[in-house]
């Protein structure tokens, strides 16, 4: 067959790769030939050298690493030895951040949609034309319906320069769910009432004694915490866990209290009632320090040790066990505040019930209670104030309907969902999401996607094309945090007993980001230029941010790499000194047990027990919470943490499964109460270490889209199954342990037998 | 001197983070292991309701099951004390205990890749990784080293530096003075069974409950040698090498080769 | 099967090519995998046109190639210019850089040789090192150097500079080994009509350089 080609084909063709042949001449080295594999890998000692300045984010606890670099590839993880917080230590996600950055899934270079929404068709496109396109439209959407018109959904710190861009734009529709999906009500309902937030600082190496509402410290990882909760024990602190479930930090328990879901605030009132009744609170700081002693003496007085143990559950004896054993060791008793909180839309009460309780004992500003750390502060990266047409502050949807009065910072989620959906009271047209994965975090996964077809436009920043990544018409790749400059974290040495110190370290990159990636700063800036305020922005580049906020404590970046990535300087110990006060900074400058704030917006001014509903025959409540391998979904891609807990056990109680039919190891799928079931199985874990009236998974597992199945996407998705809500009138936070749930194994129901 | 893991369950969290920390280390692939955490209970035990972990590794044993069963060609190997600089000369194939550490290492230039130490191990720690074969080899075998190269530069394990618990302890069981000993005075013991007493030098300690339900990791029995794969493994390579061709091995090979297929099937 | 290419000698060189007067002596392979590179690269205007389809609908017909290239046929009869072009971005995004969950198949060898799946593994040192080694680094920052266009381009250089017994070596220990598994990965899903006909020209040569 005579050819057709000529050399001349090639040519124009060859000359154009030539033109950008991407290798060039060098002086060849050595002998030629194949290098041949080591056996034996040599070890991250070997041949690395060590680049000082990292901040992890697997989490949002930020440890701060180190990592072993050979010739441009980063090869191990590990903890900062000058680091006073984890020190060399580090958990398994901070040990896997490597894959996440060679992860050949990760998002490489902007892309288009031009298939349709959930069902994307990508294209590659340049950062030119990625830009052009996200200012014009989001432009138009300003120039049409205001700034109003542009909702935000963001999470973790490469959000917080794009935030603070949308606020200067004026937008008042930002949302991010480590309020409105996790810990709203432990941050409001303890300033409510403290005029203080604790979050976790609380001081259980020094206690005598510790109270865990929920709180699954070990199945839950964040590092220091947990050597925290562990230097307590050791030290002998006797620790109290309230949990339906025998989870992790119950293993290490001297008392659990298999407590019945949603009954918790009952539980804490009974306790208080107990106290009041026995005289054995902390009365010299409860006299002293607390608004409404006598209103809450009065109003948990129905909370008899009978009727709290019938409502809970519980052995009436282990009430008084309890009570008797916080009040004993008051004030060194560490009574937890929790973190995640959004549990049965009755949450707001149950912190303020907790932070009650903790009043009572004294429990605090001493050793083993909540205490205030000193942590240094740094500086802020402020974009300039400027008027709007509009008053975003008006526009605020929750002050517009006049709802929840109680409410974190932020948009509730909820709301702005409603709105994307009704376009009332005004319309939200285009998104802006950023670091999170809204399909598996915001409950009743529909709604979500309906309030997204509704949009013009839809722009999202991520590192891994997580499920939200197929809602975004244009999609761009970030460095992430083993690659970028941007947060700045402040603490202490991990025990405050120990002498007092203060650290900052600012998150500085461990290696270059490949394909185009690109850090926050850049993308906003650029974005900002193109909207028309190239004038105001603040700070030129992502060293500039974080130089600009050190710049309060006379430190940089520069200074910080002289410094190992770390910088310590002696610190203030939180403990009260002899004659020292406290002081609590709300209305009435005391500890507001009773609250006239709350009463006044037609809320119980007391904390006050909301019973939740009762799953129907044949279901039992499905109950989530943490694996210690993962951060929600964000890591659901990792192969490293996948093999290690490549799918999420359900726990079903051991006398039940027998009823059954069900064995250990049983593959089953879940149907909830509206009809919904999961796209995927997961395995049985026979145990009796879980009550009846409940089954347990891990959250963040599980495949949104059957079609998506593949090999490390094993397990449930607990989210799917989170079609019922519940929101919190207080806060607007909703509630997601209301979904109750049945079995099914090899296609057929197995309903959960109803308990006597 | 005698290197010893300790694993102290009051303390251990079951974060996996040992796990990972060893992979990340040694890069090795994920299919693979030289270390395993197992999530244990919650179960009922003689002493309550207990849940706890079972941090798994090489237990250096005493009496490794793992290198006699090795059939590759034993060569004189010197060994050298890194305290005294004293040097020893044994034969040994291609695994063996080290006479001065304790420790029972691999030669991976000599490995066969036959997987017969692997199936000797009652514990499984250890494993064949088949992307290693060469012309010599059917892939290489892999385990724990307790991480001598590092402890030779005056590094702790991997797994011990990562522990946030600070629940791994690591050092010379015969050093009275050590933690490692101490922990061993208090009671710690590794997973030994009726049937299964080779003097595992990985411990763990805790409390009743949880050493109880950890107990119950332990190897009931011990693995039956399969020594025709190590047998067959020993003739066939040689004479591969000089026959190129298991046809030319004759009758005698063809009934191995077939005997070996009929145990597979078991 | 030995490559023949006709040349016609008495042809003006483009005036832009980098290529020297003498290389009409070049070993032909140098620009057959010079093009191969191309292939694998993100489609632009510059590079996608009806020249380089014609070119690669030729040598699919001199391989006998035959269904690929009546798939080729097929796909372009029915666009214009711009389509064509839009659709292999949409398809090369789609097989080679992102995917929901997972991209389809990563051109990279050190997702397929090393253990883990991952970008920047210890084939793609190996692989940076035989570069070196014979006088050629990759000068693009932000691509692993294990990316297929730069393995091709390398076998291309060392083809055009009469290295063949390296580049043989290249093809058969570093190229050969992870581009079945590719290619056998890249097999298993839908794929667009100019992939699949590129893909199963670069592994007949290649197959037939072992």
């Amino acid at each position: 067959m005579a050819l057709n080609l000529t050399r001349r084909n090639f040519l124009k063709t060859a000359s154009l790769a030539a033109a950008s042949v991407p290798l060039s001449k060098v002086v060849a080295k050595a002998e030629p030939g194949v290098t041949k594999t080591p056996l034996i890998p040599p070890g991250s000692f070997k041949d690395t050298k060590t680049v000082t300045g990292g901040v992890c984010e697997m989490c949002f606890w930020r440890c701060q690493l180190v990592g072993k670099v050979r010739g441009d590839r980063l090869v191990k993880l590990e903890g900062n030895p000058k680091s006073i917080d984890n020190g060399v230590n580090l958990c398994a996600r901070g040990n896997s951040g490597i894959k996440l950055v060679y992860d050949p899934d990760r998002l490489k270079y902007p892309m288009k949609n031009v298939g349709k929404r959930g069902a994307p068709k990508w294209q590659k496109i340049s950062w030119e034309e990625a830009l052009d396109t996200c200012a014009k439209k989001l432009s138009a959407t300003i120039e049409k319906y205001g700034p109003k018109g542009i909702g935000v959904w963001y999470h973790g710190a490469s959000a917080h320069y794009p935030t603070a861009f949308f606020e200067y734009l004026g937008v008042p529709n930002m949302y991010e769910p480590a309020f409105y999906q996790c810990r709203g009500q432990t941050a409001m309902a303890m300033m409510q009432t403290l005029g203080f937030v604790p979050n976790e600082d609380v001081d259980m190496p020094n206690s005598k004694a510790m109270l865990l509402v929920g709180c699954h410290i070990g199945e839950n990882i964040h590092l220091s915490h947990v050597k925290n909760f562990l230097k307590g024990l050791e030290n002998g602190s006797k620790v109290v866990v309230v949990d339906p479930r025998f989870s992790a930090a119950a293993a290490k328990a001297h008392i659990w209290v298999k407590i019945k879901p949603g009954t918790d605030t009952a539980f804490l009132l009974g306790l208080m009632n107990y106290m009041f009744v026995k005289d054995i609170y902390n009365k010299e700081f409860a006299k002293k320090h607390c608004l409404g002693l006598k209103k809450l003496k009065n109003h948990v007085a129905e909370w008899t040790v009978e009727k709290t143990a019938r409502e809970c559950d519980i052995p009436a004896s282990q009430i008084v066990e309890v009570a008797e054993l916080l009040c004993k060791n008051a004030p060194h008793v560490s009574v937890h505040p929790g973190r995640h909180a959004a549990w049965y839309g009755n949450d707001y009460q149950r912190v303020r019930a907790n932070a009650c309780l903790t009043a009572l004992l004294g429990a605090m500003d001493c050793p083993g209670g909540i205490i205030r750390i000193k942590r240094m502060s740094t500086g802020h990266v402020h974009w300039p104030e400027v008027e709007h047409e509009e008053d975003s502050e008006e526009f605020a949807l929750a002050e517009m309907e006049e709802k929840y009065p109680f409410r974190p910072p932020g948009t509730p989620s909820e709301l702005m969902r409603d709105t994307m959906i009704s376009g009332k009271p005004y319309p939200i047209k285009s998104m802006v999401i950023w670091g999170t994965n809204s399909i598996k975090t915001m409950p009743d996964q529909k709604r979500t996607m309906k309030a997204l077809a509704n949009m013009d436009f839809i722009m999202v920043t991520d590192v891994t094309p997580t499920d939200i990544t197929m809602w975004a018409d244009i999609l761009l790749p970030e460095a992430c945090y083993l690659e970028r400059y941007d947060h700045i974290e402040k603490g202490t040495q991990w025990n405050q007993a120990d002498k007092p110190q203060q650290f900052i370290a600012a998150r500085m990159p461990l290696v270059e980001p490949m394909f185009e990636r690109r850090d926050p700063v850049w993308i906003i800036n650029e974005l900002a230029k193109r909207m028309g305020h190239g004038k105001a922005i603040p700070v030129k580049n992502q060293v500039e941010f974080v130089d600009h906020q050190l710049a309060k404590v006379k430190l940089s970046i520069a200074k910080l790499r002289k410094l190992d990535g770390i910088y310590i300087q002696p610190g203030e110990s939180p403990y009260l000194k002899p004659g020292e006060e406290p002081e609590f900074d709300t209305d009435s400058g005391k500890i507001e047990l009773y609250s006239e704030a709350l009463e006044d917006e037609d809320f119980p001014g007391l904390p006050t027990y909301v019973p939740t509903s009762e799953p129907p025959a044949g279901y039992a409540r499905m109950i989530y919470g943490r694996s210690p391998v993962h951060t929600f979904n964000r890591t659901a891609n990792n192969a490293w943490l996948a093999r290690e807990m490549p799918e999420n056990p359900l726990w079903l109680n051991d006398e039940l499964a027998k009823e059954m039919g069900i064995k250990d190891g049983d593959r089953v799928f879940l149907e909830n109460q509206d009809g919904k079931r999961s796209a995927s199985s997961t395995v049985v874990k026979v145990t009796p270490g879980i009550r009846k009236d409940c089954v347990y998974i891990a959250h963040g597992y599980g495949t949104f889209n059957k079609a998506m199945s593949v090999a490390y996407n094993k397990g449930i998705d607990d989210n799917s199954l989170n079609t019922r809500i519940n929101r919190e009138g207080e806060t607007g936070i909703s509630g997601m342990r209301i979904n109750f749930v049945r079995l099914i194994k090899d296609g057929k129901i197995v309903n959960i037998p109803a308990r006597d | 001197m005698q290197y010893g893991m300790i694993i102290d369950l009051d303390r251990c969290v079951g974060c996996h983070a040992c796990a990972v920390a060893c992979r990340a280390e040694w890069e090795i692939p994920v299919q693979f292991a030289r270390n395993w955490l197992r999530r244990l209970g919650p179960a009922n035990t003689p002493h309550g309701l207990a849940a706890t972990y079972y941090p798994g590794l090489c237990n250096h044993c005493d009496k490794p099951s793992c290198v006699e069963a090795c059939p590759a060609d034993p060569v004189i190997m010197t060994f050298r004390d890194a305290k005294t600089g004293k040097t020893r000369k044994m034969e040994v194939a291609a695994t063996w205990k080290d006479p001065f550490n304790g420790t029972v290492q691999i030669d991976k230039e000599r490995c066969l890749g036959c997987g017969a130490c692997a199936d000797a191990c009652p514990y499984g720690a250890r494993y064949v990784n088949p992307d290693l074969a060469d012309d010599e080899s059917e892939g290489k075998a892999d385990k724990c080293t307790y991480c001598m190269p590092r402890v030779a530069v005056g590094l702790q394990p991997a797994c011990v530096q990562t522990c946030l618990a600070e629940a791994r302890i690591f050092g010379d069981l015969d050093d009275p003075n050590s933690e490692v000993a101490k922990y061993v005075k208090k009671g710690a013991v590794g997973l030994s069974s009726k049937n299964v007493q080779i003097g595992p030098n990985s411990r763990y300690y805790g409390n009743k409950k949880d050493m109880a339900l950890l107990m119950t990791q332990a190897p009931k029995e011990m693995p039956e040698a399969n020594l025709r794969r190590s047998m067959l493994a020993s003739i066939i390579r040689p004479m591969e090498k000089q026959a190129g061709s298991l046809g030319l091995m004759g009758v005698a090979g063809a009934l191995l080769v077939k005997s070996m297929q009929e145990d597979e099937k078991e | 099967m030995a490559l023949y290419l006709l040349y016609y000698p008495s042809m003006e060189l483009n005036g832009d090519s980098y290529i020297n007067d003498d290389s009409c002596e070049q070993d032909p392979r140098s620009d057959l995998f010079s093009f191969f590179a191309l292939l694998m690269r993100y489609p632009e205007e510059s590079f996608f046109d009806d020249e380089l389809l014609d070119a690669l609908k030729g040598l699919l017909d001199y391989c006998e190639l035959n269904i690929p290239l009546a798939g080729l046929n097929e796909w372009q009869d029915d666009r214009d210019a711009h389509q064509l072009l839009k659709e292999v971005q949409v398809a090369y995004t789609h097989l080679f850089i992102n995917a929901a969950p997972h991209v389809i198949a990563p051109p990279y060898a050190s997702v397929y040789m090393d253990g883990d799946g991952d970008l920047q593994g210890s084939t793609t040192e190996k692989i940076r090192d035989f570069y070196r080694q014979h006088g050629l680094d990759v000068v693009q920052q932000g691509e692993p150097a294990d990316h297929i266009r730069f393995q091709l381009e390398c076998i291309a250089a060392l083809f055009a500079d009469d290295q063949e017994k390296a580049a043989v070596t290249f093809i058969r220990t570093l190229l050969y080994p992870w581009f079945c598994r590719f290619y056998e990965r890249f097999n298993k899903e839908p794929r667009h009509p100019f992939y699949e006909a590129s893909l199963q020209l670069i592994h007949t040569i290649v197959k037939e350089e072992q």
